[in-house]
C-alpha cells in the first residue's frame, strides 16, 4: 500500500472510529446510560 | 382518553435504532464504490466536509424538531408553524416511495441467503442474477409475470416488517439491538477474512490511495454530499419520528455525533471488507482491481460479490454471512422507514398502531409488486434514481428553508442545548440558514442539468417521465395531506405533555 493510502487509513480511523469512541465515552458518563 | 406517547426503553435503544436506520446497503456497498470512483483516499476530505456541514446539522435539525414538537414529521412541523406541515408529509412521501422498492431488495437478499447454501449462482453470476433469478425482460415497457421466488420472499419480508412495527417502540428497541449490531459484527469478520487474503493490499490501495486532483472536480463534491445525505437517512421522516419517542429530558447533540460518526465509520469499515476481497479476486484472475471494481449500484452486490465469494476458501460460510449481512441491513432500514410513515399516520389521525400499519403496509406492498415482475429492475432503477437525486434533496432543502428562515434555527438550537451534553454553537444557525441550502440548491440544479442533457441510463422518455411525475407529485400530495384535519386528541395530548403553545 502507498504511503498516501496509509495516511488516509489513519485519518479515517482516527476521525470516524476515534470520534465515535470519544462521543460514546462522553455519553457513557451522561444520562440514560448509567 | 388521552394517550401517552410511546418512548424508547433506554437511551442506547434510540442510538442503536438511529445507527440501524442510517446503516443500509448504501454503506456496505455504495460507499466503497463512491470512494473509489471519486479520487480514492482524497474523497474523505469532501466526505468529511459534507458530514460536518450537511450531515450533522441536518440530523441535529431533524432530531431537534422531532423532540421539541413531539411528533412524527407532519405533526412536528405543523406544530412549529401551521403551514409547514407539508414539509413533513413531503419526507413521509419520499419514504413511502422508498419502502415500495426496498422491500423487493430485501426479497432479493433473502433469496440470495437461501442460494448461498448451495452457491447456486454458479460461475456466471451476472447472468444468474439478471436472467435466471430476475428473469429480466427487454425493457421497462415489458413487465411480464410476477417472479414467484421473489414474491414469496417479498411476502415473508413484509410480514417480518409488520410484526416488528406492530410490536411498538419498546419492541423496536429490542430488535435494533440485533439488526444494528449484527451487520457490524459480520463486517468485521468479513474485513478480517479479506485482509488475510492474497492481493488484499492492492484492493486497499485502490480504496484508500489519495488522488488530490479529484478535489477540483465538482462531481466529487456532489457525490460526497449525496452519500452523506442518503446514508444518514436525512429527509426520510425516520429521524424526526424516532426523536419524538425520546423522553422529555433526553440528550440530543451527542446522540447526533455518535450516530453520524458511527454511520460513516461503518461505511469506512465496509470498504475494508469489500476492497480486500475485490483485491483478492483481481489477483486470482490476474487482472487489475479497477477492472473488477468498476461500476456501482445495488445490483452489483448480487453479482460481483458472489463472484468473490466463489473464490474464497469456505465459500458457503462466507456467502451465508454476506447475504445475512444484506438481509439485516435491508430489514433495519426498511422498518425504520415504515415506522416513520406509520408514526405520521398515527399522529395525524390518532389511529391505533395496527390500523395505521395496515394503511401504510397494504398499499406499499401492492405498489411494490411492480418491482417483483420481470421488468421490475428497470423501474426500481428509475424510481431509486429520481427519489434519491431529487426527492430527498428537495426535502432537505425545504427543511433548511422552513427552519432557517421561518421557524428560526435558534429555537431548535436552544432546545437542543438545554438538554445536551455538548452545546451546539451559532455555527448551526449559519449552516441551516445559508451553507447547507446553498449546497443543496447547487446539487439539485447540477443533477437537473445533467439529467435533462442525457436521459438517465438511456431509458425511454415515457419511462423517465414516470420518475419526473413522482418528483412533482410528492410536494403536491404533501400539500393536500397537510390540508386534512388533524385529530383533536393529537393536539390535546401535545398540550397536556408540553403545557406550551406551538
Amino acid at each position: 500500500m502507498s504511503a498516501g493510502a496509509w495516511v488516509m487509513l489513519f485519518v479515517g480511523a482516527i476521525i470516524l472510529w476515534g470520534g465515535t469512541a470519544y462521543f460514546v465515552s462522553i455519553a457513557m458518563k451522561g444520562k440514560g446510560f448509567s | 382518553m388521552e394517550k401517552k406517547r410511546e418512548t424508547w426503553s433506554w437511551r442506547g435503544a434510540f442510538v442503536f435504532a438511529v445507527i440501524g436506520s442510517a446503516v443500509g446497503l448504501g454503506n456496505a456497498w455504495r460507499f466503497p464504490y463512491v470512494v473509489a470512483q471519486n479520487g480514492g483516499g482524497a474523497f474523505f476530505i469532501p466526505y468529511l466536509f459534507a458530514l460536518l456541514t450537511a450531515g450533522i446539522p441536518l440530523m441535529m435539525l431533524e432530531f431537534g424538531i422531532g423532540h421539541k414538537y413531539l411528533g412524527a414529521p407532519p405533526i412536528a412541523y405543523g406544530r412549529a408553524k401551521k403551514d409547514a406541515e407539508m414539509v413533513g408529509w413531503w419526507g413521509v412521501g419520499a419514504a413511502f416511495v422508498i419502502i415500495t422498492y426496498y422491500g423487493v431488495v430485501m426479497a432479493w437478499a433473502i433469496n440470495y441467503l437461501y442460494h448461498a447454501f448451495t452457491l447456486a449462482w454458479g460461475t456466471d453470476t451476472t447472468s444468474f442474477f439478471l436472467f435466471d433469478f430476475l428473469k429480466l425482460s427487454d425493457g421497462p415497457g415489458i413487465l411480464g409475470s410476477l417472479n414467484m421466488p421473489i414474491l414469496a420472499a417479498y411476502v415473508i419480508g413484509w410480514i417480518l416488517i409488520c410484526w416488528i412495527i406492530y410490536s411498538g417502540v419498546k419492541g423496536l428497541g429490542k430488535v435494533v439491538m440485533v439488526t444494528a449490531t449484527l451487520p457490524v459484527v459480520i463486517l468485521i469478520i468479513l474485513a478480517l477474512r479479506g485482509l488475510t487474503l492474497n492481493g488484499a493490499m492492492a484492493g486497499l490501495d485502490y480504496y484508500l490511495s489519495p488522488n488530490f486532483a479529484a478535489l477540483g472536480n465538482v462531481k466529487v463534491w456532489m457525490a460526497a454530499y449525496g452519500q452523506v445525505f442518503f446514508s444518514l437517512s436525512l429527509g426520510m421522516a425516520v429521524l424526526i419520528a424516532y426523536a419524538s419517542y425520546l423522553p422529555k429530558d433526553a440528550e440530543i447533540s451527542n446522540n447526533v455525533f455518535i450516530a453520524s460518526l458511527a454511520d460513516a465509520g461503518i461505511a469506512f469499515l465496509a470498504g475494508f471488507a469489500i476492497f480486500s476481497t475485490v483485491g483478492y479476486m483481481a489477483a486470482e484472475r490476474g487482472t487489475t482491481v479497477a477492472e473488477v471494481a468498476g461500476g456501482g449500484g445495488i445490483g452489483l452486490a448480487f453479482f460481483v460479490y458472489p463472484q468473490a465469494i466463489n473464490l474464497l476458501p469456505g465459500a458457503t460460510f462466507f456467502g451465508i454471512l454476506f447475504f445475512l449481512l444484506l438481509v439485516t441491513l435491508a430489514v433495519d432500514s426498511q422498518f425504520s422507514l415504515v415506522e416513520g410513515i406509520v408514526g405520521s399516520v398515527m399522529d395525524k389521525w390518532n389511529m391505533k398502531r395496527g390500523t395505521a400499519l395496515a394503511c401504510v403496509a397494504i398499499p406499499g406492498f401492492l405498489i411494490g409488486l411492480v418491482y417483483v415482475t420481470s421488468g421490475g429492475l428497470y423501474w426500481l432503477d428509475i424510481i431509486d434514481k429520481f427519489v434519491n437525486s431529487y426527492g430527498l434533496v428537495a426535502v432537505g432543502l425545504a427543511q433548511c428553508i422552513v427552519v432557517g428562515w421561518i421557524i428560526g434555527p435558534d429555537k431548535i438550537r436552544e432546545h437542543v442545548n438545554a438538554l445536551s451534553e455538548i452545546k451546539v454553537g451559532k455555527w448551526f444557525d449559519f449552516f441551516i440558514k445559508y451553507l447547507t441550502p446553498v449546497v443543496l440548491i447547487y446539487i439539485l440544479i447540477s443533477s437537473l442539468i445533467t439529467d435533462l442533457k442525457v436521459p438517465y441510463e438511456g431509458y425511454p422518455g415515457w419511462a423517465l417521465n414516470v420518475g419526473w411525475a413522482m418528483v412533482v407529485l410528492l410536494p403536491v400530495g404533501s400539500f393536500l395531506l397537510s390540508k386534512l384535519k388533524t385529530s383533536k386528541e393529537t393536539e390535546a395530548a401535545y398540550s397536556e405533555e408540553t403545557n406550551i403553545s406551538a
